[in-house]
């Protein structure tokens, strides 16, 4: 991974045309300001995980486990609790 | 009574105060806006959130406090907003997402808890932004190869919430 560093105000480019700035720093947080293109998405990290893990769990129940696969997950599950 | 087509289990009526409603929708899914928690006998402690949309979208899913001792939820600002502010902790339901994947791997998401406030029929993915839960949380297998392995995993320390390294994508 590049690491660069940057203080409050200084900006980086990616690319041609997407800029990134440093608007403001604090003990455990960081303000980014971002210029990009209206067809570059930008999201957070975890968002784009929690799209990418829905999307498999949506998968779940359609191709991958049957109403009684469900079921005896269950029933397993109440036997021998995962905590 | 309102009835609506499932994924799974036919036509189900249901009362409307079943009904939640997510208004931000779910990341992947921001269409998404409405679902119902089927607890159907037999299945629990898992239940279904299936879409009131889309007949053939359900979600399994199950309660977090049955899968991972002392979990700590935070809300944003705006997540308590779309849950209608703040209120006492127990009037708060946290699910999360149950996945299978095509290798049979089951794995609950614990990073992206759903969040339902019942008695206003609001939800919302609230998706945690620290990396301290896992998006693959193991469950064990939904069929066990003739008993040699069956079960689930064992207990693992991870289930109390420690960071664990498996990357999410």
């Amino acid at each position: 991974m590049l690491v660069i560093r940057r203080k409050a105000g200084e900006a980086l480019y990616i690319g041609e045309d997407v800029e990134i700035r440093v608007v403001e720093l604090s003990a455990h947080r960081v303000v980014l300001g971002i210029e990009a293109p209206a067809h570059v998405t930008i999201l957070r990290k975890e968002i784009r995980q929690a799209a990418e893990q829905n999307q498999e769990a949506a998968r779940t129940l359609s191709a991958n486990l049957t109403p009684t696969g469900a079921a005896s997950l269950a029933a397993r599950l109440r036997q021998n609790p995962v905590r | 009574m309102p009835a609506a087509h499932t994924a799974h289990f036919g036509l189900v009526e249901y009362d409307d105060g079943a009904k939640i409603d997510f208004r931000s929708g779910l990341p992947a899914f921001e269409s998404e806006r409405s679902f119902l928690a089927l607890r159907p006998p037999g299945y629990e402690p898992l239940l279904f959130l299936q879409s009131l949309a889309t007949p053939q979208l359900s979600f399994l899913a199950i309660p977090i406090g049955s899968i991972a001792l002392d979990y700590r939820l935070e809300l944003n600002d705006e997540d308590l907003e779309l849950l209608g502010g703040l209120a006492p902790d127990a009037e708060f339901e946290v699910l999360a997402l149950v996945a299978v994947s095509s290798e049979g791997q089951v794995t609950a998401n614990l990073q992206a808890p759903i969040v339902i406030h019942g008695g206003r029929r609001l939800g919302v993915q609230a998706v945690q932004a620290h990396a301290a839960y896992s998006c693959r949380h193991p469950l064990g297998q939904p069929e066990a190869a003739n008993g040699d392995t069956a079960g689930l995993e064992p207990h693992s320390p991870l289930a109390n919430g420690l960071p664990e390294d498996t990357p999410c994508s």
